[in-house]
């Protein structure tokens, strides 16, 4: 993706050439968005504020190899920002599912984060909706219709294909709406 | 397309999403600052103009040093050769220091008989 206008990579060259301004311009620009992004994908706070500090990190680093016009410097940071979403998820199930193997008696098949998060969130009908959803559908969905990134910058960030990305948001969609209305009386949906 | 009703309340939903603030922890902007601060690059300021024609030109100190060296070594065998070197005087005009004949053209044994 061409970038030759990208803002950001002004600003990013300015930090690598020893200008503080740029990188608290930079932060100010972007820290909030990964933030949004990584709370939206995690569910909690704690966690979206470590990846969105190490996504930082990890662009503060890069800035002296940062050649203009490969990529947009958003786009890339997302991206990072997306993968340490997904470690963090990964590391959850494996804690749960390590937990769940010391308890004695036999249990129903482990709930998977996203059942937990689903029931930590039954007074959020979107986000109690979307928990149903299989992750990477979610993923999709949270870049499209929440965060409304283009199909082609999602793609990039997932490192799918443009008809992944459509595909995966149109079931998610299905999904939202199959899920919003069985717990339509319980959440009130139809007063949306 | 016409949009459905699912997808209007959809809509609807994902755009109250949006506009729920969701502010980042107090602090962490301060640490990401911190990350910046602690990851700048190390700058080398842009040298002056002798500077640069000093290292380019002369290769720096280490040149110096070597240029000095071959300089007090070009002025002492100047002053002092080792005998097994030639004359380089010599070489050049023809002559050696030994064969200089200062009375060129005189006979020394011839006035002194004279005299005598």
């Amino acid at each position: 993706m061409s970038s030759g206008m990208d803002p950001d990579a002004e600003l990013l060259a300015g930090f690598a050439r020893g200008d503080m301004t740029a990188a608290r311009a930079l932060t100010a620009r972007l820290s909030p968005l990964v933030y949004r992004l990584a709370f939206r994908l995690l569910q909690d706070s704690g966690l979206a504020e470590d990846v969105t500090q190490e996504a930082m990190l990890r662009l503060w680093r890069i800035a002296p190899e940062w050649r203009k016009g490969e990529a947009k410097v958003s786009t890339w940071l997302y991206g990072v920002a997306f993968n340490l979403c997904r470690d963090k998820l990964r590391q959850g199930r494996r804690r749960a599912a390590a937990a769940l193997e010391d308890v004695a008696e036999p249990a129903d098949p482990a709930p998977s984060a996203r059942e937990r998060l689903h029931a930590r969130q039954q007074g959020d009908a979107l986000q109690g909706a979307l928990a149903t959803l299989p992750e990477r559908q979610r993923q999709a969905v949270i870049l499209r219709h929440i965060e409304e990134l283009p199909n082609p910058e999602i793609a990039e960030i997932m490192q799918i294909t443009v008809e992944a990305v459509e595909s995966l948001t149109a079931r998610g969609k299905r999904g939202l709406i199959k899920a919003l209305e069985a717990r339509r009386e319980e959440l009130g949906y139809e007063d949306v | 397309m016409k949009m459905s009703e699912d997808d209007k309340k959809l809509n609807a939903l994902f755009t109250q999403a949006r506009e729920t603030g969701l502010h980042m922890p107090s602090g962490l902007e301060a640490r990401i600052l911190a990350d910046a601060a602690s990851a700048m690059p190390i700058q080398k300021r842009e040298a002056p103009l002798w500077r640069r024609w000093f290292d380019d030109l002369l290769m720096g100190w280490y040149g110096l040093g070597g240029l000095a060296a071959a300089s007090a070594a070009g002025i002492w065998l100047g002053v002092s050769p080792p005998s097994a070197f030639p004359d380089a005087g010599a070489y050049l005009f023809g002559q050696t220091g030994a064969t200089v004949d200062v009375f060129a053209g005189d006979d020394l044994a011839l006035v002194l008989a004279e005299e005598g």
